[in-house]
């Protein structure tokens, strides 16, 4: 088996037995452990057969490194619960924290644009998985449709008394996009830090 | 009985290394942001990783849990590196660790070389 095909095939092993993992998480997890190859194979000055083979070797099985993404020893700090203090260490507040923010109070006090802002913020979170930022999203798109379609249209020709008096029960779906979306993301983190803690 | 004892090393150190390995890490970085490889590297040099793949996990464990901050740095030879640095969090994690660390390895030392006797 030559160099190329040697990597090919260790990658595509990673791949296949970390499709478990989120995909983000997976993607990035395969692009680290390829630039490790690479800067292996740098450093060496030559990429042979032999050499290639030894940098596989001391990677380990790809098994090894699924193994211990996913059966993963807790550091200190993740015994403490996952929603933690607005303001984290650095007198910051975290990525999570101000979505939620955006998402729950934004709802109110900048109807329409706040959940939207949030789900922008969340975008930028390292905790929530794709898959979770995703279904976010279409909670707020799905909650927000209606009210979207119905109530600015009215605000723009200036009709809105005719929001009040005949379109007011979709008002509250206005701030509930954000609050569902927040509750589901809220609702997921905790349940898989539960689900991960039993593992352990 | 050879090859009972070897076994039984074989399962010991990846127990051992669970927890370990990663404050190790914290300890490398504590005075320098370093970059994933060179870190695989010096634990590798050390015995202290068996497969260096395993190194990542563990480094993306440590940026959940913001005990480490990262950037990208141009390289002279190569792509950009991930830089990976101790945040405040990290150290106040890290200094817990040096002192449970040396009451542990204190004790365990005490023990094997029979310098603390039953009852002591």
């Amino acid at each position: 088996m030559d160099s190329v095909t040697l990597v090919r095939d260790y990658i595509g092993r990673l791949e296949a037995l970390a499709s478990s993992l989120p995909a983000d998480r997976r993607a990035e997890l395969v692009d680290e452990v390829e630039e490790h190859i690479e800067f292996a194979l740098a450093e060496a000055g030559h990429a042979d057969e032999a050499t290639v083979r030894n940098v596989l070797d001391r990677l380990g099985p790809p098994s090894d490194i699924v193994a211990a993404e996913a059966g993963a020893a807790p550091t200190a700090r993740m015994t403490t619960p996952v929603d933690e203090p607005l303001v984290a260490g650095s007198g910051a507040i975290s990525t999570e924290n101000r979505a939620l923010l955006l998402l729950t109070l934004g709802a109110f006090v900048l109807p329409f644009v706040g959940p939207v802002l949030g789900l922008w913020v969340a975008s930028g979170s390292a905790r929530w998985s794709l898959a979770q930022k995703r279904t976010a999203g279409m909670i707020v798109a799905v909650l927000l449709a209606l009210p979207v379609a119905t109530i600015i249209p009215a605000i723009v020709s200036r009709e809105i008394t005719w929001v009040f008096s005949s379109a007011w029960f979709l008002i509250p779906f206005v701030p509930l996009s954000g609050l569902v979306a927040a509750a589901y993301l809220i609702a997921t983190s905790t349940f898989e830090l539960t689900v991960s803690r039993r593992r352990d | 009985m050879r090859g009972m004892v070897l076994s039984s090393t074989r399962k010991l150190l990846p127990e051992l290394n669970r927890g370990i390995v990663e404050h190790c890490v914290l300890a490398l970085i504590r005075d320098e942001e370093s970059y994933a490889f060179e870190i695989v590297r010096v634990l590798g040099a050390r015995g202290l990783v068996t497969s260096e793949g395993t190194i990542y996990p563990l480094l993306g464990r440590l940026r959940r849990d913001r005990l480490v901050s990262t950037i990208w740095r141009e390289s002279d030879s190569g792509p950009p590196r991930r830089y990976y640095k101790i945040t405040d969090e990290g150290r106040r994690v890290l200094d817990t660790f040096v002192v449970d660390w040396t009451g542990f390895r204190d004790a365990v030392d005490g023990l094997l070389d029979g310098s603390i006797q039953e009852g002591e």
